[in-house]
């Protein structure tokens, strides 16, 4: 489903919220909306949806004028996470998820269904919280709630207001991780508020910057973070634009897939002997059955402890999601110490590795092209 | 005093009776005016101004006031003296701050939430049914819980519109200084008071939707 | 015009009623006042158990609920007719919303600020007075009003017992159901409650800092 924005303006009295504002959001991708508060990225979305009835211009959606839809309709086809949250506090978080789907009559084994898969997405154990209510809830929690609830009834389109704001900084780059992932097979249409320019270029398929009404910059993330278009853009993306551009790679399209691993019934003597015929100073512990990671075995662990199996010898490891991105990662391998990180999908398989050194190249390769341009 | 208790308890028991009759029979009036006008009038910020100052004003009459304008209103009627005009004023003086309150819990329900209701597809009436009157409970309850209190008081006073009620033994009794008829008189309608102020707080906690009740434990 | 004949004729007896319900009313309320922020301060002193303040909260609270004329019967029985009576029981029942108010509101208010008083060397009357009497305004001068307005409702019933004031004629009116006569009492006393209320809430707003109102009003949008 296709929103299209022609020349589309709020006022409130002299006052423009949102100046003639002309974009097509693209289908099945992510657009992030981003700019300074107060610049009317709340407006832009609420007309869309109706909420914020438009002062001029057009707003279509699936070719059909906002006017011609009857707006309940419209809504109902339309998720939309409120930047408040706005649980309803007398709502288990059950019935909370489960707003919009019974406005559409489902049927109660449907909605439990996806009510519980909707939980697995956010990250929130369904037996401790289901029956619970708003007010028991975190601040981040709340707002994974939220979430949940207006991706409920599977809507084609989401308008998102900065749905991750309240979260905390670990678990945020876990939800935008699986956020990814999912977007990937739901393929929605997604509208999608942020402060914050990491979040922008990590989740956005293209970014549109809006200063006081305006649009300043519409364009993919990889061209925004390239060519900013105004110093107002600039300013947003910070000096250190060159690490930024890191957030647009993703660790799944540079992590090597050729690793050591080893299994618990394999001897200290024998892994010592494997890891020198690979030519490397630690291994992977896994799960022999299905490749679960279970811990990283260095070389120099076995050589000074002389335990009597791996098991004893193997640490906890860092590790990284094939979502994230490579300046998360440079994060995680800085605070860890290590020079590469395991990568592993949502079900704790082990699928990759990412190695320091890659993200290092990457970083070079980005500075050259930065040079090159100013000097052109 | 409970001797006198003893002796008239019969009559005792009709006093109370005609009390409790007379705001069992308003109140359902009352709160249906009330609770009905608050929601229409909480659409249009104009009428809401003009009700709630008229509320605020009358609510300042004294009681006794009313029940003589009462009478002076339903004389035409041939209602003039006893039940009716005492439902009459119980009925003016109790559906105004219900109304009141009414309004004020609609508007106590958070923005964001309306909002998000909104946003989701809900009618208006949706809006209503399924958020802003469960959420509006607490203080809605409050308001007739206030309405009944104020409701046994009031209907004391209504013994001098020939209504009869708990207020006869108080005033009879002064009239005729039997000191423990006063006495039993004045016992009862502060137990019948207190009784009721506290059973309306268990009914105002049962019926509130158990979220609400967490989320106010919590502040 | 009916309704004002008896206003109009007798106009020396409608004033000579305003002012006994006023004496009555003033006496009693201002006493309340006093006595009632007193209270409120002794009982919500860190010395006071709180097993104290919180009974006399939950009194009060509950005695919110019992009807005036109980209050007024009950003091009648000791003293006997006239408007010492009459001003005795509105004393008692004007105490209750006062107290209740003030004494709920002492409790609530936050301990750092408290904490912050002491660091900065305030003594405890100080703190009193410049700290924590400020913070509970909103919720005192409630109590007040409430008093002020149930006293001048209740002192018409009064009359019950030969106080005097403006119940006199309400009653003497709804004896001979004389229409003007019963208007000749309602609505002085209406208009003395209307008059008090707004002065109150005027001086309310001169006294309360208007931080403090900011946040009320803050927190009114918030809810
Ligand atoms: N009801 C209103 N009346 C007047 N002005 C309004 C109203 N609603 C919004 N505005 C103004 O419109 C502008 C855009 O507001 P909007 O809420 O869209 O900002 P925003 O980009 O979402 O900001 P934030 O990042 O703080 O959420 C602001 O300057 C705001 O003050
Ligand atoms: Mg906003």
């Amino acid at each position: 489903m296709a929103i299209e924005l022609i020349n589309a303006e709020k006022t409130y009295g002299d006052i423009y919220a949102v100046k003639d504002l002309t974009m097509t959001i693209p289908d099945n991708q992510i657009t992030i909306l981003i700019g300074p508060s107060g610049c009317g990225k709340t407006t832009t979305m609420k007309m869309i949806n109706g909420l914020i009835p438009k002062t001029n211009g057009d707003i279509k959606i699936n070719g059909t004028s906002i006017d011609e839809w009857n707006p309940i309709q419209l809504r109902r086809n339309i998720g939309y996470i409120i930047q408040e949250i706005g649980l309803f506090p007398h709502y288990t978080i059950f019935d909370n998820i489960a707003t919009v789907p019974r406005l559409l009559h489902w049927e109660e084994k449907k909605i439990r269904q996806r009510v519980l898969e909707l939980m697995d997405l956010v990250n929130l154990d369904p037996d401790e919280f289901l029956q619970k209510y708003p007010s028991q809830l975190s601040g981040g929690q709340r707002q994974r709630v939220g979430v949940a609830r207006g991706l409920a009834a599977d809507p084609d389109i989401v308008l998102m207001d900065e749905p991750f704001g309240a979260i905390d900084p670990i678990n945020r780059e876990k939800i935008q991780d699986s956020f990814l992932e999912i977007q990937k097979e739901i393929q929605k249409t997604i509208v999608f508020v942020t402060h914050d320019i990491h979040e922008a270029i990590k989740l956005g398929d293209s970014i549109a910057i809006l200063d006081e009404g305006s649009l300043v910059q519409f364009d993919s993330a990889y061209n925004v973070v390239n060519n900013p278009a105004t110093p107002l853009v600039e300013d947003l993306l910070g000096s250190d634009r060159a690490f930024k551009g890191l957030a647009l790679l993703r660790v799944k399209d540079h992590m090597t897939k050729t690793f050591t691993t080893l299994t618990k019934s394999v001897s200290p003597a024998d892994a010592l002997q494997t890891m020198k015929q690979h030519d490397t100073k630690f291994a992977f512990l896994v799960d022999g059955r299905n490749n679960k990671l279970l811990g990283v075995v260095t070389a120099k662990d076995i050589k000074k402890r002389r335990a009597d199996s791996l098991d004893k010898l193997s640490k906890q490891s860092e590790y990284i999601q094939p979502y994230a991105t490579l300046l998360e990662s440079l994060t995680k391998l800085f605070s860890s110490g290590f020079t590469a990180l395991p990568v592993i999908d949502d079900k704790n398989v082990l699928v990759g590795v990412i190695h320091m050194q890659t993200i290092l190249d990457q970083i070079e390769e980005m500075s050259i092209l930065e040079t090159a341009e100013d000097e052109a | 005093m409970f001797y006198y208790i003893l002796a008239n308890s019969s009559r005792i028991i009709d006093g109370l009776v005609r009390h409790l009759y007379i705001i069992a029979a308003s109140l359902p009036i009352s709160v249906t005016i009330g609770v009905a006008a608050g929601i229409l009038i909480s659409r249009n910020k104009r009428a809401e101004r003009i009700v709630i100052g008229i509320a605020n004003i009358l609510m300042t009459i004294p009681s006794l006031a009313l029940f003589g304008f009462a009478i002076i209103i339903m004389s035409p009627l041939g209602m003039g003296i006893g039940v009716p005009p005492a439902i009459f004023a119980l009925v003016i003086y109790s559906f105004l701050p219900i109304t009141r309150n009414t309004v004020l819990a609609l508007h106590a329900v958070p923005s964001s939430t309306i909002e998000a209701a909104r946003g989701m597809g809900m009618t208006p009436r949706q809006i209503l049914r399924r958020i802003q009157l469960p959420l509006a409970i607490p203080l809605l309850m409050a308001g007739i819980r206030n309405a009944c209190v104020m409701g046994v008081s009031v209907t004391t006073i209504a013994y001098l519109v020939g209504a009869g009620g708990m207020g006869h033994f108080i005033f009879a009794g002064m009239t005729r200084t039997r000191l423990d008829m006063v006495l039993a008189g004045a016992v009862i309608v502060a137990v019948l008071g207190i009784a009721t102020n506290y059973l309306l707080v268990m009914l105002e906690r049962a019926v509130t939707p158990r979220g609400l009740m967490l989320e106010q434990n919590k502040e | 015009m009916g309704i004002f004949s008896f206003m109009i004729q007798n106009p020396e007896r409608v004033m000579e009623k305003l002012y006994e319900h006023i004496i009555i009313f003033a006496l009693s309320w201002v006493t309340a006042v006093i006595i009632g922020l007193a209270v409120s301060i002794i009982i919500s002193r860190p010395w006071v158990k709180t097993r104290v303040s919180d009974a006399v909260i939950s009194i009060t609270s509950a005695s919110q609920s019992i009807p005036s004329i109980a209050v007024i019967a009950v003091v009648f029985l000791f003293t006997g007719i006239g408007m010492l009576p009459a001003v005795i029981a509105l004393f008692l029942y004007s105490l209750v919303p006062i107290i209740f108010n003030a004494a709920s509101a002492f409790r609530t208010i936050d301990p750092a600020l408290k904490e912050a008083g002491k660091g900065m060397g305030m003594s405890n009357s100080q703190i009193l007075w410049k700290m924590e009497v400020p913070v509970i305004l909103p919720q005192l001068f409630s109590g007040v009003r409430t008093a002020a307005t149930i006293n001048i409702g209740t002192t018409t019933i009064a009359s019950a017992v030969g106080a005097g004031g403006l119940g006199d004629l309400i009653f003497i009116g709804l004896r001979f159901i004389n229409t003007s006569q019963i208007f000749a009492g309602a609505f002085p006393a209406a208009v003395l409650a209307i008059i008090v209320d707004v002065l109150l809430s005027r001086a309310e707003k001169r006294i309360t800092s208007n931080g403090i109102l900011m946040d009320i009003e803050k927190h009114s949008q918030a809810v």
